[in-house]
């Protein structure tokens, strides 16, 4: 029911490229030089090049695409209010990941208070287990094995499940997510295989 | 792994992410091996790896979204939209030919320098995608390094380009993008299938499919090399020779184009020491002292000269981080290697064969601080 080894390479390969293509954190800090000297150019780029990248990263956090776009563009009205006094240590994707991620947790925070979030919110992500088999029900127990492996996500702990789904659904490296999370590398890999393992226990009755 | 009742996770989860040691693949192996089941186990886990994806969102209107973000920040639409160029900034790739620690240049990342013309090759902006549809048409617009520095050039699509020392490179814009390169130039590009993106290099055309590759043509060269980081570039001889075929590169592949038209394909190469352009490191692996003078002069502005004809017949491998070390430290280095030494005197250093003069104080690379314990 499982698919082979073999079916996921090319899934594989499309879901790191982006992060990849666009980590140019030399350029990221000369555009931050410019904000620096209130250049609306820099800052319009900021956008073309995170905008996207920041706010499906919220989303993740806010579960609704609207408050997920709001948080986005919190970040960049913050990042232009404080051009003068910038300070960013590391790599400025991951700062910009991080601050996304803080407001998204504070809009949730608002939102919950308010009892407007609930109805909302929207599934964290999908699973497409692609069908394997030439038997005629491959599709039904894909479907099913498909189900199964969203539950078994579900099933994670909070922080293992955003620890996972920060690796495997936006493409984040151990080091990555280990800044935006201020954890340490070593905690960030545990809790990846902690996901392995609690998602392998709770597959056990579908093999 | 432990046993056959207990896996190793954190094994289990580098073997998914492709980052076994061969030892730690062998491992995996046998444990699969042990029992059908665990073949069964790791396949489950695989495919929670592999099947998750995001939530299809709303595609964002970028250009709307910086409208409305500039609206939220009262910047006005005149501001918003000025098309001056933005400064030259070019402090920056500059590397030091003085020993004096408080003369080195700072980090790489607050070095870079930054290209832009109001001509497409933008810091901009929501305004980029109008640009491009507004300039169908472009007049080649040139850019160019001098020995001892390099720089950064953003296009309006994302895409960008680090120059290497004494570069010249055009671009062009018209349906798609037409770059000409004379020296050394890295690329990560923003593939839209439908505006091709093209290198020209000597002989050699590089038609990108997109990637990151390094491109590199000096002067001096007999040859053009392409090398891929990531992605795929086709390569091909301009004009067309009859009998050369051209070749598809994907990553880890090298392809060196001679003057002659001939195409040779190296696969399996390490890709890190042909993008020593991006790490700030120049890296020699059996080059020739000739060459390697070539490149530390170009790297550092500077002239060095060997009168012995045998030592320049040596070869030396070799790197060199080249912002983080003067041009004495690293021409003294490359000496050192070759059992010889140099002089300086102003921009030109002399590498003569043989140790220096006893009365000459011994350099050190790393300077103990005074209050040092270590020697006393």
């Amino acid at each position: 029911m499982a698919p082979s080894l073999r079916d996921w390479q090319h899934h594989d390969e499309d879901h790191h490229d982006d992060s990849r293509a666009s980590d140019n954190d030399a350029v990221d800090r000369a555009f931050i030089a410019q904000l620096a000297q209130s250049d609306t150019r820099a800052l319009a780029a900021l956008v073309e090049r995170y905008d996207t990248r920041l706010r499906d990263f919220a989303y993740l956090t806010v579960r609704d695409p609207m408050l997920a776009a709001e948080a986005a563009q919190d970040v960049f009205v913050s990042l232009w209010e404080r051009r003068d006094r910038l300070v960013i240590p590391g790599r400025v994707g991951d700062y910009l990941y991080r601050a996304v991620r803080n407001r998204a947790l504070d809009l949730v925070r608002h939102e919950e208070a308010q009892g407007r979030l609930r109805d909302r919110l929207g599934r964290q992500f999908v699973v497409e287990v692609p069908p394997s088999g030439e038997a005629a029900d491959a599709a039904l127990a894909t479907q099913e094995f498909s189900a199964a492996v969203h539950a078994a996500i579900e099933s994670l702990t909070p922080r293992v499940r955003e620890v996972f789904l920060m690796h495997r659904v936006q493409g984040m490296s151990h080091a990555e997510i280990a800044e935006v999370l201020g954890l340490s590398l070593a905690t960030v890999k545990s809790q990846v295989s902690r996901a392995a393992k609690d998602i392998a226990e709770y597959l056990a009755p579908y093999r | 792994m432990r046993d056959s009742q207990s896996p190793d996770w954190a094994l289990l989860t580098s073997y998914l992410a492709g980052e076994c040691s061969s030892a730690e693949h062998d491992v995996v192996q046998a444990w699969l091996g042990a029992d059908p089941e665990h073949g069964r186990v790791l396949r489950q886990v695989e495919a929670a790896w592999h099947g998750v994806r995001p939530v299809t969102l709303p595609q964002l209107d970028t250009t709307q979204r910086t409208h409305d973000l500039f609206a939220r920040l009262s910047i006005s639409p005149d501001r918003a939209n000025q098309a001056r160029p933005p400064r030259l900034r070019m402090v920056e790739h500059r590397a030091t030919s003085a020993r004096t620690p408080a003369m080195r240049p700072p980090s790489f990342a607050r070095r870079a320098a930054l290209f832009a013309s109001a001509a497409g090759v933008a810091l901009t902006v929501g305004l980029a995608a109008h640009f491009i549809a507004s300039t169908s048409h472009t007049a080649p617009r040139t850019y160019s390094t001098p020995a001892g520095r390099r720089a950064t050039i953003t296009l309006a699509d994302g895409s960008s380009i680090l120059l290497g020392p004494a570069t010249q490179l055009s671009i062009s814009t018209n349906g798609g993008t037409d770059v000409t390169v004379r020296g050394e130039a890295l690329f990560t590009v923003h593939h839209q299938p439908d505006r091709p993106f093209t290198v020209h290099a000597g002989h050699t055309v590089a038609r990108v499919l997109g990637t990151t590759f390094s491109v590199r043509h000096y002067a001096a060269d007999r040859a053009a090399r392409v090398v891929v980081v990531d992605g795929r570039v086709a390569v091909h001889t301009e004009p067309p020779r009859r009998g050369v075929r051209g070749q598809v590169l994907s990553a880890n592949m090298m392809s060196v184009i001679a003057d002659s038209g001939d195409i040779l394909v190296a696969p399996h190469i390490a890709v890190d020491e042909y993008t020593a352009l991006a790490n700030d490191r120049l890296v020699f692996r059996s080059t020739r002292v000739a060459d390697v003078i070539t490149e530390l002069a170009r790297a550092y502005d500077i002239v060095i000269r060997v009168p012995d004809t045998t030592l320049a017949r040596h070869t030396v491998t070799a790197a060199v981080p080249v912002t983080r070390w003067s041009a004495a430290d690293a021409v003294e280095f490359i000496a050192t290697m070759l059992d010889a030494h140099s002089v300086q005197s102003g921009r030109v250093f002399t590498i003569s064969a043989g140790r220096p003069a006893p009365h000459a104080q011994p350099k050190s690379l790393s300077p103990l601080p005074q209050d040092s314990h270590y020697g006393r």
